[in-house]
């Protein structure tokens, strides 16, 4: 009876969910495989919503039951790994141990597949109107609780180490009350595996949903959240190959950086390079820093080049430099083509739409 | 009661166990040949592993008769511990192609290979012993046709998958080290190493499929064997260790004014200038003390078809820069050794142009090849 109402509830939500995100689809921008993990997160948490109710009711025979409350069991580790190792690695990208979690949750997962495929490791018994499951083996109940516990102590270490690398303080918000649910919820689910409690199944799912609603509403309120989870640009500069600043734009105050506030400093390393480097073909592409990352684009025919100074480069934002290079180069032909002498930069403050165009995600201020 | 294999066997082991360790001591006091002490760690780790852990398991679950429980769980754990035996071979491999990183595809795939195989080891019946005769004493040595190790389906399918993915994955790498090294000729022993440490690992998925205590004892002999050849490989060439696909294009040493002090080119093709990059360096350090923090220095510049690692003596006011195919972290080991000698050889040069309004005499500087030499011998 409560599996139908929360799977309707749930299927509702997620359509709603679709909808929007169809919508507002080309407000979203994420990278290939960052797009592919959310997909299989998702189907993996679908899966497991909807298999965990149906195996508890009394809908199927007892064989049919087990083998599915077996596939929510696997699906539930499966996105637990998934997210948690997503967050992980995205918070620590500049660490050289951002993938160990995955390694463990991973290894984790194996060990308790193998045990989880032995046909003796818990069976289905009848109580009342619901099937429920006891566990045989010991292992199985440890390596699972072993698995969950692990899941929400390095999230909250994740969590509270990476906060400060978070580009939207909001996006870091949210995340910190769908980890305080998700570690409730989980809490909930482990507490029911071992006691079978149907109090428990039911705080874990009405938690849950409450939790996937957050998810959904982030994503809703959110359309930047696959593109600047940490990512963030500092600086965007257009030089001319003289070394003149056409146009300097800060993402941090989101104001045009004027020509006479940029130190001589600047112009003389805008100069140097431009002098060096425009010309010949084994261009300057990227500069790695210790925390942050310089991303250059020339453009040798009609003699500008592109400085972005960001927290670290992606495909994403080097597609967007591209973009922006082209519309730039295109409504600039003609007066970059005839740049010479006395050069007038007034007539490159449009561009700043093509900043807003290309880059609004990025623009916090 | 003693037979002809149980004291082969037996012999095989304490032979076995003594050159594992003289290699071992053999590797800690030659550390320093092996590239890095990680590698050297590494190396050492796998010795201990399998020349002494491994092998001791494989020997007390076949040899000697504890009791049935207590020889089954010595089995299991020596099969865990060959799988790390090879899992860090494995490692050490990929480190010829890339230093200090772990391939993650790969290593996804084996994590969830582990898993599976402890998970499946823990399941009582996944493994079952039995003995030939009448259960002997405890601490006795038998035969070791006597005592056999029954395998489940799924157990023989997990281990066979694991040992095959790894096979294929060491026979891989090997081609890939060997096809991109320069050197070819003394990466050579590596790939036939390779080919040869694939026999002991056929022989063990043969025992799990035909269940002959045969191919049993010929995996541990023929493993002795193959390790054997490991170890002279180790002692005879450690500097095998340093040959990798990397290459260095030139090393450059900038003045902090931008005069190059010294240009060394290690004869591959770079269509760059190098003296452009003292100037381009002088232009990026300008921008970046306005828009990032002074502390920030250059780790890496990339350009379309090369990687310039940069090292920043702040001290003695110049930088080193190195351009390669791909930066690792032995090429930055070398250049921090590299950078410690120029400065001690031309620690006075050095303080006389602190003061930009001096000449620089970069003549003197001339005798920097041999400190070049010295320190990226081979990859001249």
């Amino acid at each position: 009876m409560f599996a139908i109402v929360f799977i309707a509830l749930y299927i509702s939500v997620i359509l709603i969910g679709i909808i929007f995100v169809l919508l507002r689809r080309e407000q979203y921008k994420a990278e290939l495989g960052f797009l592919f993990v959310v997909i299989i997160y998702f189907i993996g948490e679908i899966l497991y919503f909807i298999t965990f109710n149906l195996s508890t009711e009394k809908i199927f025979d007892l064989s049919f039951s087990k083998f599915i409350f077996t596939i929510s069991l696997i699906c539930r580790i499966s996105s637990t790994t998934l997210w948690s190792s997503s967050h992980s690695s995205e918070l620590n990208k500049t660490n050289k141990v951002r993938f160990i979690p995955l390694i463990l949750y991973l290894f984790l997962f194996g060990l308790i597949s193998s045990l989880i495929l032995d046909p003796s490791s818990f069976k289905i018994m009848i109580s009342g109107v619901n099937y429920v499951y006891n566990f045989n083996s010991l292992p199985l109940l440890v390596f699972l609780f072993l698995f969950y516990t692990v899941s929400i102590v390095i999230l909250w270490i994740t969590q509270i180490k990476g906060f400060k690398n978070f580009s939207d303080k909001d996006l870091a918000q949210f995340n910190n009350y769908y980890i305080i649910l998700f570690s409730t919820t989980t809490l909930l689910y482990i507490f029911y595996l071992i006691s079978m409690n149907e109090i428990l199944r039911i705080l874990h799912l009405t938690f849950y949903l409450i939790g996937f609603l957050i998810i959904i509403y982030i994503i809703i309120k959110k359309p930047s959240l696959f593109l600047v989870y940490t990512n963030r640009i500092y600086d965007f500069i257009i030089f001319h190959k003289s070394g003149i600043l056409l146009y300097s734009y800060n993402f941090q105050t989101g104001k045009e950086v004027e020509e006479k506030s940029l130190k001589g400093s600047i112009l003389i390393g805008i100069s140097h390079i431009m002098a060096n480097l425009s010309n010949i073909e084994n261009q300057l592409t990227y500069i790695k820093m210790k925390d942050k990352a310089i991303v250059f684009n020339f453009d040798k025919q009609l003699g500008f080049a592109v400085l972005l100074v960001a927290k670290h480069k992606n495909s994403i934002l080097e597609k967007s430099i591209n973009t922006f290079m082209n519309d730039f180069s295109q409504a600039h032909k003609e007066k970059l083509s005839k740049l010479n002498g006395l050069i007038d930069i007034s007539g490159f403050e449009d561009a700043k739409e093509y900043i807003n165009r290309h880059f609004k995600h990025y623009i916090l201020a | 009661m003693l037979n002809v294999t149980s004291i082969s066997l037996i012999t095989g082991h304490f032979l076995f166990l003594l050159l594992s360790g003289i290699t071992i001591l053999y590797v800690y006091k030659n550390r320093k040949r092996y590239g890095t002490e990680l590698i050297a760690c590494l190396i050492s780790v796998i010795i201990l592993n399998s020349g002494f852990i491994y092998s001791s398991l494989f020997m007390c679950s076949v040899v000697f008769f504890f009791s049935l429980e207590i020889n089954l769980l010595l089995w299991k754990l020596s099969i865990i511990s060959g799988f790390v035996s090879v899992t860090l071979t494995l490692v050490i491999y990929y480190f010829f192609r890339e230093y200090k990183k772990i391939p993650l595809g790969p290593f996804i795939l084996l994590s969830v290979l582990y898993g599976l195989l402890i998970g499946i080891l823990i399941i009582p019946n996944s493994v079952v012993i039995e003995y030939a005769l009448p259960i002997p004493n405890s601490f006795t040595i038998i035969a070791p046709s006597n005592i056999h190790y029954h395998f489940n389906i799924v157990t023989g399918l997990i281990i066979i998958i694991l040992y095959s993915f790894i096979s294929i994955y060491f026979i891989y790498n090997s081609m890939m080290i060997y096809l991109r090294t320069r050197k070819r000729e003394r990466i050579f022993p590596l790939l036939i190493n390779s080919f040869i440490f694939l026999i002991p690992i056929l022989m063990f998925i043969t025992y799990i499929i035909f269940q002959l205590t045969i191919f049993r004892e010929l995996d541990i002999i023929l493993l002795w064997i193959t390790i054997f050849g490991l170890y002279i490989m180790l002692i005879k060439e450690p500097e095998m260790f340093f040959i990798l696909p990397n290459e260095i294009y030139s090393i450059n040493i900038y003045h902090k004014s931008g005069v190059m002090l010294y240009s060394y080119n290690f004869g591959k093709k770079f269509e760059m200038d190098a003296a452009i990059w003292g100037n381009i360096l002088i232009g990026l350090n300008h921008i970046l003390s306005e828009f990032i923090d002074k502390t920030d220095k250059i780790d890496l510049i990339q350009t379309k078809s090369a990687e310039i690692v940069v090292k920043y003596e702040d001290d003695y006011g110049y930088a080193v820069v190195v351009i390669t195919n791909r930066k690792n972290s032995i090429i930055e080991d070398l250049i921090k050794k590299f950078s410690i000698n120029f400065k001690n050889t031309y620690i006075l040069e050095l303080a006389e142009i602190q003061d930009l309004n001096r000449i620089i005499n970069i003549s003197e500087f001339k005798d920097t090849k041999k400190i070049i030499e010295q320190n990226f011998e081979l990859y001249l």
